[in-house]
C-alpha cells in the first residue's frame, strides 16, 4: 500500500513498504474474520429497530379515542345547560377540554381550581392550579389599618394590596372581583392583564408568611403566591420561553419580556421575585465538621459546600462561582453539572428576619431559588406523559413511561479497581464509580443510551423491575429492582449532537496546547532533567507552576501512585489500582493511554482538568483531576542502520 | 408548559404540530440506508478490532455507530464517503476519553485472538503484539490510514486532529512498530 509519506532514506523507504505490506497482509486476515463473523453480530445486535411511528400510533389510536370520547362528553354536557349567549366549547392550543368559561378543568391530570370554589383551595398544602381572568381595573380601596407594628418585608411581600392585580371568573365579568393576591408574584401577570383565560400555579401559606406580624398574619396566610403561568387560552404571548433567544453565553436575555439577571450584574434588592441564568454546580470539598445552626441561618446561608451558579460552563473552581441559599437548591439537583438554567429567586427572604445580628446580612442577600424555569422539559410527548425526578415515588412499576430531564454525568473518573465480587446483574443495574442521570436519577449502565447528550435535555424511554433484577443479591434487590432502565431516547433538545457530519472538518481545541505534539522542534528548549521546557512551541509545565488552563502539557518523570490498598487479585497490574503521576502530580489514566513501559521515564502528557467527583476510591477527592489524554513525548528512538562495513 | 401532542382533528394547526413532533422524533432508515450501512458492516467489525484490541468493545463500537448511523439523513451519495464518514464515527467513539475510562482497567494482560494456523501465523502474532504496545490514538491512525486505507486527510478528519498531527502520528507509529519488530 503506497502511502503520502514518503521523503526519508531509501532504506527507511523499504523498510515502510515491508512494514505496509504485513500490516495491510495482516487486516486483510482479520477483514476475512470479521466478514465470517458479522452476519451473527447483524442478526444479534444490530437489528433495525422498528421505526417509531410504527410504535407510536397504535398508542395515539387510544388517546385520540379516549380524548375525542370525553370530548363528546363535554359537548353534551355543555350542551345541555346551553345559554344563547355563551360561547361554545372548543378545544384549547393544547387539547385540553375547557369550561363554560373558557378555563381548561383539568391540565396534565392535575385538577383546575375556580375562584368560586375558595373553600376547596384556600387551605391546599403546596402549590395547586387555579384558573381565571387577570385584569388591573383599580377599584376604591379602603385605606390599610393602622398597624402598631411598620410594615416589614413580609408584609410588603404578602399583604395583598388592592387597586392593583386582580382575578375575575368570566371574561368581561366585573360582578365578581377577586384581590387577594399576594403582591409577591404579580410581575409574572403583567402581560396578562386584560386578556385571554389563563391558569396559574398558586400556593396559600407562603412559609414566608410567618415573618408577618400578628395583626397581619391571617392576611398573610391566605394569600395567594402566584408561581407561574402555565396555561394561557391564547396563542400569544406564549406563556412558555420556548423562544428564549440565547445570549452569547447561552443563557437567554429575558424570557417572556423579563430581564434574565446573569451572576455579574446587581441583583434586584426588592421584595420580588427575578430571574436568574447561571450554570449549576456542585463541586464536593473537604468541609469541617457542622456545627448546629439555628433554622434561618441553616436555610439561607448554610456553611460548606453546597450549590453554585457558574457564569459558563466549565468554569474551575476557586473563580468566583455563586453560592446559592441552602434552601430550594435542591431544585437543581438534576441540572448540576449539567446545561445552562434560569431560575426565579428572591433575596430578601423572610425568614432573614430571624437570623442572628451578626448573619442578618448574608441572610438578608441569600438567593433562594424557587423555581427553574428555563429550559423547559416537555410534560408529555404524544399524549403520553412525561415522569420528572420528582414523580420517581408513583414510576410505573409495570411496563414502560417516559422520563425527562437533562442528562448529566462526571467529566472524568479515577481508575477504578474492577469489583471482582459483583455478579452480572448487579453491574447492569447499578452504577459503580461512574453514572449518568436523568433529572438527577442515576440510570442502569446495562445500555448506553446517554453517550454524547451529557448537557442536553431528554426524554426517554425507560423501565423499572428489570428482569436481571432477580439475579441480584438479596440485600441489593430492592436496589435493582428500582434501577431505572433506559430503553431509548424518543426526544432530545438543546445543543447539536457531537456525531460528525458527512462531511466532517478538521477540529480545533480552544486551548493553547495543540492537541497531539509531534517531538521536540528545532526552536524548543530541553530541561536540566532532560524534559523539554516547550513543545511544539508550547509550554510545558510542571507541578511547581501549574496553569489554570483546562488542557495543557505536563512534564516530568512519570511514577505510580502504590499507596492505595492493593486489590485482591495478585496479577493486578499497579496501573490497576491508584494514580499515576507525572511529575510528582496525581493525574488519572488508563493502560490504553500509558503505557507501563514508560514507568520511570521522563515524558511530556496531555493533560486536562477535570472536575472533582462525590465517588473516588478510598474516599478522598479532590477539586481538580488531572486526565492524561495522550502521552505526546518521547518519540521512540528511530532504529539506525548499521554502519557500512569498511572493507 | 410545553405540551407535545398528536392531532386531534386533523385541522391544519394540529397537522403542523404533529409534523414538528415527527421532526423531533429520527426518521425510519430507509431500507436502502440499512443495506447500505450493513455493506460496511465487516469493515467497520475490523477495524473496531484492530483499534481496540476487545472483542466485547469493538461490537459495542459497531453497534453504536450502526444506531448513528440510522439515524443520519443518508445524504451521501458516494459509497467511499460512507466509508470514510463511518469509521470517523467509530474511531472518535473509540477514543472517547469517557468512555474509555469506562472501560475498567483489567486486572489480568490483554487476551487476543489470531487467526489459527497459516504460513504467517507467527508474522500475525509478532505484528499484532506490537500493535498493541501502540498506543489507541497512534494505533487507531495506523490502522486507518495503513491497514483500512484511508488517505491522511481522511485519518485526519477520523481522529478529529489536524492533518500534520495526523502525520507525526502516524510517522511515530510506524517507527515504533519497525522498532519492535527489528526491521532493518
Amino acid at each position: 500500500m503506497k502511502t503520502d509519506m514518503r521523503g526519508g532514506a531509501p532504506a527507511e523507504d523499504e523498510a515502510t513498504d515491508r512494514l505496509e505490506e504485513r500490516l495491510a497482509g495482516r487486516f486483510a486476515i482479520e477483514l476475512g474474520r470479521a466478514e465470517r463473523d458479522y452476519p451473527a453480530l447483524r442478526a444479534g445486535r444490530l437489528r433495525t429497530p422498528e421505526p417509531r411511528r410504527r410504535g407510536i400510533w397504535p398508542r395515539l389510536a387510544v388517546s385520540v379515542t379516549t380524548i375525542g370520547v370525553l370530548a363528546a362528553l363535554v359537548v353534551v354536557g355543555v350542551g345541555l345547560a346551553w345559554q344563547p349567549a355563551a360561547p361554545p366549547v372548543a378545544p384549547a392550543r393544547s387539547g385540553a377540554v375547557l369550561g363554560a368559561d373558557g378555563i381548561p378543568d383539568q391540565i396534565d391530570g392535575q385538577h383546575v381550581y375556580r375562584l368560586a370554589a375558595q373553600g376547596d383551595w384556600q387551605d391546599l398544602s403546596g402549590s395547586f392550579l387555579l384558573g381565571a381572568y387577570a385584569v388591573d381595573a383599580p377599584i376604591p380601596c379602603a385605606p390599610p389599618l393602622p398597624s402598631a407594628q411598620p410594615q416589614g418585608s413580609s408584609e410588603n411581600a404578602f399583604v395583598p394590596q388592592c387597586g392593583t392585580v386582580e382575578l375575575v371568573p368570566q371574561a368581561q365579568d366585573n360582578s365578581e372581583w377577586f384581590f387577594n393576591l399576594a403582591p409577591r408574584g404579580l410581575d409574572v401577570l403583567t402581560k396578562w392583564l386584560n386578556g385571554p383565560a389563563i391558569v396559574m400555579r398558586v400556593h396559600t401559606h407562603d412559609p414566608g408568611a410567618s415573618g408577618c406580624s400578628a395583626d397581619q398574619k391571617t392576611a398573610c396566610e391566605a394569600a395567594v403566591v402566584v408561581e407561574a403561568v402555565v396555561w394561557s387560552g391564547s396563542n400569544s404571548p406564549s406563556p412558555t420561553p420556548t423562544d428564549a433567544v440565547l445570549a452569547a453565553d447561552g443563557i437567554p436575555a429575558q424570557i417572556g419580556g423579563e430581564h434574565v439577571y446573569r451572576l455579574s450584574e446587581a441583583l434586584p434588592n426588592g421584595s420580588g421575585s427575578f430571574l436568574l441564568g447561571g450554570y449549576p454546580v456542585n463541586y464536593p470539598i473537604s468541609c469541617p465538621s457542622a456545627r448546629p445552626l439555628p433554622t434561618a441561618e441553616a436555610d439561607l446561608v448554610g456553611q460548606c459546600g453546597g450549590t453554585h451558579l457558574a457564569s459558563s460552563a466549565g468554569q474551575s473552581p476557586g473563580s468566583g462561582l455563586f453560592t446559592l441559599a441552602p434552601r430550594g437548591s435542591d431544585l437543581l439537583t438534576p441540572w448540576l453539572g449539567g446545561p445552562a438554567v434560569v431560575i426565579r429567586a428572591h433575596t430578601h427572604d423572610a425568614a432573614a428576619a430571624s437570623c442572628s445580628a451578626d448573619t442578618k446580612a448574608a441572610c438578608e442577600a441569600a438567593v433562594v431559588v424557587e423555581s427553574v424555569v428555563w429550559p423547559e422539559v416537555p410534560t408529555q410527548i404524544a399524549g403520553e406523559r412525561v415522569y420528572r425526578a420528582a414523580d420517581q415515588a408513583s414510576f410505573p412499576t409495570s411496563g414502560s413511561f417516559l422520563l425527562g430531564g437533562p442528562v448529566t454525568m462526571p467529566e472524568f473518573m479515577p481508575p477504578c479497581p474492577m469489583p471482582i465480587d459483583h455478579t452480572t446483574a448487579e453491574n447492569d443495574l447499578i452504577p459503580y464509580c461512574y453514572w449518568e442521570a436523568i433529572d438527577g436519577i442515576h440510570v442502569a449502565p446495562k445500555v448506553d443510551a446517554l453517550a454524547n447528550l451529557s448537557g442536553r435535555i431528554v426524554v426517554a424511554r425507560v423501565h423499572i423491575g428489570d428482569a436481571e433484577a432477580a439475579s441480584c443479591p438479596i440485600s441489593i434487590q430492592l436496589q435493582c429492582k428500582t434501577a431505572v432502565v433506559v430503553e431509548e431516547v424518543v426526544w432530545t433538545g438543546g445543543a447539536a449532537s457531537s456525531s460528525p457530519n458527512p462531511n466532517p472538518t478538521p477540529q480545533t481545541t480552544p486551548n493553547s496546547a495543540s492537541s497531539e505534539a509531534i517531538g521536540p522542534a528545532a526552536t524548543d528548549q530541553i530541561g536540566p532533567d532532560g524534559v523539554p521546557i516547550t513543545l511544539d512551541g508550547q509550554p510545558v509545565y510542571r507541578a511547581a507552576n501549574l496553569p489554570a488552563k483546562p488542557i495543557f502539557f505536563l512534564g516530568g518523570k512519570l511514577t505510580s501512585d502504590t499507596a492505595c490498598a492493593a486489590p485482591a487479585t495478585p496479577a493486578a497490574q499497579p496501573s490497576a489500582c491508584g494514580y499515576w503521576m507525572i511529575d510528582g502530580v496525581r493525574a488519572v489514566g488508563t493502560s490504553n493511554v500509558v503505557e507501563p513501559y514508560l514507568t520511570g521515564q521522563a515524558i511530556v502528557a496531555q493533560v486536562e482538568v477535570g472536575r472533582a467527583l462525590a465517588i473516588c476510591p478510598g474516599g478522598s477527592c479532590t477539586k481538580d483531576t488531572y486526565v492524561i489524554l495522550s502521552i505526546v513525548w518521547p518519540l521512540p528512538p528511530v532504529a539506525t542502520p548499521p554502519a557500512p562495513l569498511t572493507p | 408548559m410545553r405540551v407535545i401532542t398528536q392531532p386531534l382533528d386533523g385541522n391544519q394547526k394540529d397537522r403542523a404540530a404533529a409534523g414538528r413532533l415527527s421532526r423531533a422524533m429520527p426518521a425510519a432508515p430507509t431500507p436502502e440506508w440499512v443495506a447500505t450501512l450493513h455493506v460496511h458492516g465487516p469493515l467497520l467489525l475490523a477495524a473496531a478490532r484492530a483499534i481496540t484490541r476487545d472483542e466485547a468493545e469493538a461490537e459495542d463500537l459497531v453497534q453504536t455507530t450502526f444506531e448513528r448511523a440510522l439515524r443520519a439523513a443518508p445524504t451521501i451519495r458516494d459509497s467511499r464517503a460512507i466509508r470514510a464518514w463511518l469509521l470517523t464515527v467509530q474511531t472518535r467513539e473509540a477514543l472517547r476519553v469517557v468512555r474509555r475510562l469506562r472501560r475498567t482497567l483489567r486486572l489480568d494482560p490483554e487476551v487476543h485472538e489470531l487467526p489459527i494456523g497459516g504460513p504467517d501465523a507467527s508474522e500475525s502474532i509478532e505484528l499484532d503484539e506490537a500493535l498493541g504496545r501502540l498506543s489507541r490514538p497512534i494505533r487507531a491512525a495506523v490502522v486507518l490510514h495503513h491497514m483500512v486505507g484511508l488517505s491522511v486527510r481522511e485519518t485526519a478528519d477520523a481522529l478529529g486532529v489536524t492533518e500534520n498531527t495526523a502525520k507525526g502520528r502516524l510517522k511515530t507509529g510506524l517507527a515504533r512498530l519497525r522498532e519492535l519488530l527489528d526491521e532493518d
